[in-house]
């Protein structure tokens, strides 16, 4: 009899669990309305997760009749306990726990078959034989009744419930069972949107530290050319307050400065054809009538043709640190101007002394054929020192635009009449050192935009190494080849080919290195600085061997894709 | 002298300068060549003349100093002026030593140029008379037999006629008709003269 009434409760335990679902379809004339409306009210009320698991769990308790509930929530591949809701003498405590599930916590046998049948597992009494008997937990803790549901949404798990009463046997009656599994289905659908709706206040909280942070402005602007919003950093950017904004008084339309306007309608195109422009440069004014350089990003607002954020990015010491930087390389470079110039001294005071003495000797002439009154010859005396006082006034003009400091200003330049100019101030330079100069310039070379003082500075450069080079060596000719050739119809070839000695191959790495000379007192700059020049014309300046001897400086300048003939 | 026959040579390579050289000098009524280089001077005709160069110091190819070192070591001595853009010393120097007439840096007041050229001419035209003397003297000389001319060596030596008989191993009276011959051929009027004569045909040894 022991035996049977052992297999009895056996028996009868076994009914509900392998048919559990025949509770989810409980009759309906076992639910109160009253409970069912409260129950449903109370879970579908909450979106904010905590409150919801909290109404959740009283009522689950109350409902149900349990002692202990557990609600199990998976998150990532693990299940874990939220919450914890414990009967005191009359009333119900619900701890949120957000720990591992533990076999301390519940029958883990009955929690992984719910997990994995998605069937709700009932033991009206757990202390006999049943299915799980095996497991500790329910050894252990003594528990009588125990109930173990899913809550499913659309066959899909968003937790489980779990409840339990040590004390007394067959709490989880099939009325209460009909008002649970309602329960289970509201909690279902309502912890999914609590679970959704965190995740949007997170991601939004993220967005929302972005804007606050005003590490970056942030705009949301439409295309009427209002900003919608804009953070502090913005409004500190181009000076306007708060109340600028809500007034409409800050309109980006009327912030941007006429000859930014193009870019921003390329910035529109690409975002009316994309939906994103890509970052790019430009300017606003401030309130006070000054500029903020930028860089700003945009993107339309999803579903919006006419609403976008943009991201804006103060770029004025930015600007500051390259003007300083292009300052400090102009100084340089008017440094290494005058220090060459400084070498040229003695020849400069020959080149102008040449028509000076040009000038006195036909003055001089006039003078003579006015007394013999040959008026013809007079007047030719006359026109003489004329073109000669221009030739002097020329020669001066080169060394001063030479010497002059000079922002970079880019023209359009006849190479051909640049080296022409250099030769004829590095003329007495040549003369002094008893070189003699070829000239191959090639009639097709095109104008080509850049600076005629810097490629001025280039080739005097060049010249001057290159003579310095060949007086090192002893007597026999020193040659001197400059050429102009029109390379592969994109850019244009100059070279200065010397007869000295050559350059050593070990050391040819480290010729354009600043400071780096081979001159007893060079300042080592020259080619560092003609490198850096030729760079900022897009262009290449490099060293080879002449053959049979001596060195071969050229430089490359792209032809502007606007350039003429 | 006069300006008319005389001759200037300017060399510079700089065109305009040589022009208004040329134009200056042509209008105080001196006939002037210009040339570009050292060696466009070379290859033109000397002149029968007086003549002078003013010649730039730094020339392409050959420069100034090296045509008037060149001029030197040739027989074609020219009085020369040079004229310089870089009035470097020790340059002046060289050039004043080698026997220019002036050194003159640009830019030149032209009297200056003026004066120097026409100290130039001066010279060139005494040049002129002393060469043309020298080889009237040099063509009497070669008229001479060679005994004459051991004669005479001896003669403007100091030798008496018993000492130059007793070296050439013949008597004191064909010492006396060489002797006779030579004063003669020479046009020296007395030993003395004939001395100097020896010594403008550089017959004399040098003094110590």
């Amino acid at each position: 009899v022991r035996q049977l009434d052992q297999l009895y409760p056996h028996l009868r335990e076994e009914k509900p669990v392998p048919a559990p679902t025949s509770t989810i379809g409980a009759p309906v004339e076992h639910l109160d309305l009253a409970t069912v409306i409260k129950v449903s009210q109370a879970v579908s009320g909450e979106i904010v997760l905590e409150n919801l698991i909290d109404t959740l769990m009283h009522t689950a308790i109350e409902h149900a009749g349990a002692e202990r509930g557990l609600l199990i929530l998976p998150r990532g591949d693990e299940l874990r306990v939220e919450a914890e809701a414990t009967t005191g003498s009359d009333r119900v405590t619900v701890g949120l726990r957000q720990a591992s599930v533990t076999a301390e916590d519940l029958p883990e046998s009955v929690l992984h078959y719910v997990v994995r049948t998605k069937e709700t597992v009932i033991l009206d009494d757990a202390s006999v034989q049943n299915p799980f008997s095996a497991d500790a937990y329910l050894r252990q803790h003594h528990a009588r009744s125990v109930l173990c549901l899913p809550l499913l949404k659309q066959a899909t798990l968003i937790g489980v419930l779990y409840l339990e009463n040590h004390l007394t046997p067959h709490v989880f009656t099939p009325a209460r069972m009909a008002v649970i599994t309602l329960l289970a289905s509201e909690a279902a659908i309502s912890l999914e949107n609590a679970r959704l709706y965190s995740e949007l206040t997170e991601r939004d909280a993220r967005i929302r530290r972005l804007v606050e942070a005003n590490v970056i402005g942030i705009v949301i602007w439409n295309l009427d050319g209002r900003i919608l919003e804009a953070n502090d950093a913005f409004l500190r950017m181009v000076g306007y307050g708060r109340e600028d904004l809500v007034s409409g008084r800050a309109r980006w339309r009327e912030l941007t400065p006429d000859t930014w306007r193009a870019a921003d309608e390329q910035a529109l195109a690409a975002l009316a054809a994309t939906g994103i422009c890509e970052p790019f440069e430009k300017e606003y004014f401030r309130k006070d009538g000054g500029r903020v350089p930028v860089l700003v990003g945009a993107a339309l607002l999803e579903g919006r043709q006419d609403e976008g954020v943009a991201f804006v990015l103060d770029l004025t010491e930015r600007k500051w640190a390259e003007e300083a930087l292009r300052q400090a390389q102009a100084d340089l470079a008017h440094v290494a101007r005058l220090t060459t110039l400084g070498e040229l001294t003695a020849s400069i005071a020959h080149e102008i002394n040449q028509p000076l003495a040009a000038v006195v000797s036909s003055a001089s002439a006039c003078v003579r054929w006015l007394a013999a009154q040959d008026l013809e010859k007079a007047r030719q005396s006359a026109l003489r020192v004329i073109a000669e006082g221009h030739r002097a006034g020329e020669i001066i003009g080169r060394i001063r635009n030479l010497a002059k400091k000079a922002p970079l200003q880019k023209d359009w330049l006849d190479l051909n009449a640049t080296i022409r100019d250099v030769l004829a101030l590095a003329h007495s330079e040549v003369q002094r050192h008893g070189v003699v100069v070829e000239t191959h310039l090639a009639a097709d070379v095109p104008l080509i935009l850049g600076d005629r003082i810097q490629v001025q500075q280039v080739l005097l450069n060049l010249l001057m190494n290159a003579i310095e080079a060949m007086s090192g060596v002893g007597a026999g000719p020193h040659k001197l080849w400059v050429s102009s050739e029109l390379v592969a119809a994109t850019e244009v070839v100059i070279a200065v080919r010397d007869s000295g000695p050559g350059l050593d191959p070990q050391s040819l790495d480290r010729l354009f290195e600043a400071f780096y000379t081979t001159k007893p007192h060079g300042l080592g700059l020259g080619l560092a600085i003609s490198r850096s020049i030729i760079a900022a014309h897009g262009g290449r300046l490099w060293a080879t061997a002449n053959v049979p001897h001596g060195a071969v400086f050229q430089f490359a300048l792209p032809i502007g894709s606007e350039g003429v003939g | 002298m006069t300006d008319a026959d005389a001759l200037v040579f300017v060399v510079d390579d700089d065109a305009s300068l040589r022009a208004s050289l040329q134009d200056l000098l042509e209008s105080v009524g001196l006939q002037v060549v210009a040339c570009a280089s050292a060696q466009e001077f070379l290859r033109r005709p000397r002149p029968e003349g007086p003549s002078c160069l003013v010649l730039d110091v730094r020339l392409p190819g050959l420069s100034g100093l090296e045509l008037q070192r060149q001029l030197a070591a040739g027989d074609l001595t020219l009085p020369i002026i040079f004229i310089t853009g870089h009035g470097d010393i020790p340059m002046s120097v060289q050039a004043m030593k080698a026997g220019a007439v002036e050194f003159l840096p640009k830019p030149f007041r032209d009297q200056e140029l003026l004066d120097a050229i026409h100290q130039a001419l001066d010279r060139d035209c005494y040049a002129r008379e002393q060469r043309a003397q020298r080889e009237a003297l040099r063509r009497r000389f070669d008229t001479l037999t060679p005994r004459q001319r051991d004669v005479m060596a001896r003669m403007v030596a100091g030798r008496l006629n018993k000492q130059i008989a007793g070296e050439l191993g013949t008597s004191e009276a064909t010492v006396k008709t060489h002797r006779q011959q030579v004063m003669a051929k020479m046009r020296a009027e007395s030993l003395a003269d004939l001395i100097r004569i020896a010594d403008q045909l550089g017959l004399l040894p040098p003094k110590s």
